[in-house]
């Protein structure tokens, strides 16, 4: 990196005291409101007994996610927190949260350029969000990786990309595919900035590409020949291959696009953005989704606000129509200011974009409408 | 931005993340609480199809369990697999414990009858049973108690607990 790039990075880089508002903020709510209801995601009640059990570390599609969270349960036990695994392991979830924050804080305030106030206040935007709120006070696989993930975004939306940046990216990313597979979806985003770098004239379309490969694959692929070599049940390259692709093998997990397909996104988005369960405690509407989405099973979704009153749910669908109509017209606003913008923070709208459409997709195909908190 | 901020914070919460805080909020959690209630660790605990009610069976109650979908599944005859329950049941029985059935053992969903056919073939099983179990209807679930024949022991009968559970 040359120095007038360092010397740009550093003076843009909040300091820990900066960070730590946010921080602070976030770990303390969150740590107020754990979770109770592991029901609300589909597999938190089987992560709890595997860690509890300490078998069944190696699952394919979340490798690394189990050892870390016993190894986190084994140090609190250590010294002396007696409390449930399963709240241990949401308060794990929690730090990275806070910390997802932090990153996203940092994007704001360096790459955008806002002021220290208005970037907390952007922040509480994620922060309040169901998806980013709930899976950080939960046990689930996602929110370490999205941490990997944000720090890769604010590399990739600097002022200027090298190898370093490329290297670095395929490092935080492939740990984050260790962590939650799912986000291999995060490579359309290194793919959108290195030909975005290569329009700008920032490096070569390949040589980025190559050096990011060079960090990812073997960050991934150490991990993952761990557990296939410790794994008794993998005995041969088909049955490696099998274990590796498990879910793929199974119909439940997957369902064709069709025209439902849009509408499972969109319930997938509005539970990323507000949670929208108190839409259940509306009769009418709860019939019509059910009829809508006859392959996904809801009664969980519905069993939890059962008791919230049909009045206080169509007063919060009002303020969520309100929350809709402000995002679409500042959102509508900032078309017109669009050509201000500098070539940064187009790029990072751009890459911000690319991710949600990549991460959108996803719930999409799968019958489970999992928010997409990314 | 400050609006925004507090509209998506009002909504999450009130609408959803406060319901999260409480255990009797979780729909599998409510279905497994009947049957912990009335069971020891000694105790068998009969399930339909559900992997996940095992799941929280054995995360909050550590009692043993089988799930019929998992014997059928492993049996190749569907007398085969009546007979492998009733066995453990006898057993359980004659070791002086308790057997509770869960309501999704008797009567499976639609779903679970569509990849599982021969989980019918345990009606003929509980079509014998239902001579002497006492039926616990609760909100949320009703159990099936089976206990070791004891002269002057409880008859077969019907006790409904509606209100007891998921307040």
């Amino acid at each position: 990196m040359k120095r007038h790039q360092e010397a740009t990075m550093q003076s843009q880089s909040p300091t820990l005291r900066e960070l730590a508002i946010p921080f602070a903020i976030y770990l303390v709510i969150c740590t107020l409101t754990l979770s109770r209801v592991p029901s609300i995601t589909t597999d938190s009640i089987n992560y709890i007994n595997s860690i509890d059990s300490a078998c069944c570390w190696f699952h394919p599609h979340h490798l690394l996610y189990g050892p870390v969270a016993w190894a986190w349960v084994a140090i609190c036990k250590s010294l002396g927190i007696r409390i449930d695994s399963d709240l241990l392991v949401s308060e794990l979830n929690t730090i990275f949260g806070a910390l997802s924050l932090c990153a996203f804080y940092s994007i704001v305030r360096c790459r955008l350029g806002s002021d220290r106030w208005t970037a907390v206040l952007v922040t509480g935007l994620p922060a309040f969000s169901w998806g980013l709120r709930y899976y950080s006070g939960c046990v689930e696989v996602y929110v370490i990786p999205l941490f990997c993930l944000l720090l890769s975004l604010f590399l990739l939306s600097a002022e200027h990309l090298d190898g370093r940046t490329f290297a670095f990216a395929g490092f935080l990313n492939e740990i984050a595919v260790a962590l939650a597979e799912l986000s291999v979806l995060f490579v359309v985003v290194v793919l959108f900035a290195a030909w975005y770098g290569h329009q700008r004239g920032d490096g070569r379309l390949t040589k980025s590409l190559t050096i990011y490969v060079s960090a990812a694959l073997p960050t991934v692929a150490l991990p993952y020949l761990w557990a296939l070599s410790s794994l008794h049940r993998v005995t041969s390259f088909e049955t490696a291959l099998r274990w590796l692709t498990d879910y793929g093998h199974y119909s439940r997990f997957w369902s064709p696009l069709s025209a439902s397909s849009v509408f499972k996104a969109g319930v997938g988005l509005g539970q990323a953005f507000i949670g929208s369960h108190f839409v259940f405690a509306l009769p009418l509407f709860r019939s019509w989704v059910e009829i809508k989405l006859r392959e996904v099973y809801l009664i969980n979704d519905i069993y939890l606000v059962r008791n919230l009153g049909a009045a206080v749910a169509r007063f919060l669908v009002a303020l969520s129509i309100a929350l809709c109509l402000i995002v679409l017209f500042s959102g509508g606003f900032s078309i017109f200011s669009w050509p201000e913008l500098s070539s940064q923070k187009q790029r990072l709208i751009y890459l911000s974009l690319v991710w949600v459409l990549a991460y959108g997709y996803s719930p999409s195909f799968t019958p489970r409408s999992t928010p997409s908190i990314g | 931005m400050a609006i925004l901020v507090a509209l998506m914070f009002v909504v999450s919460f009130v609408g959803s993340i406060r319901f999260t805080r409480n255990r009797d909020n979780d729909y599998y959690y409510s279905q497994i609480q009947p049957l912990l209630e009335r069971s020891n660790v000694d105790d068998l605990i009969v399930l339909g199809g559900s992997e996940k009610l095992q799941a929280y069976l054995r995360r909050y109650g550590k009692v043993r369990s089988v799930l019929l979908t998992s014997v059928s599944e492993t049996s190749n005859a569907n007398s085969e697999c009546v007979l492998r329950v009733e066995s453990a049941i006898e057993e359980e029985l004659a070791a002086g414990g308790t057997v509770l059935i869960s309501r999704d053992g008797l009567v499976p969903g639609q779903e679970t009858i569509r990849r599982y056919r021969g989980i019918i073939a345990f009606r003929s099983l509980w079509n014998r049973y239902s001579q002497r179990w006492i039926t616990r209807e609760f909100r949320e679930n009703t159990v099936y108690i089976l206990q070791p024949r004891k002269a002057g022991g409880l008859t077969p009968h019907l006790e409904t607990y509606r209100v007891t559970v998921g307040r």
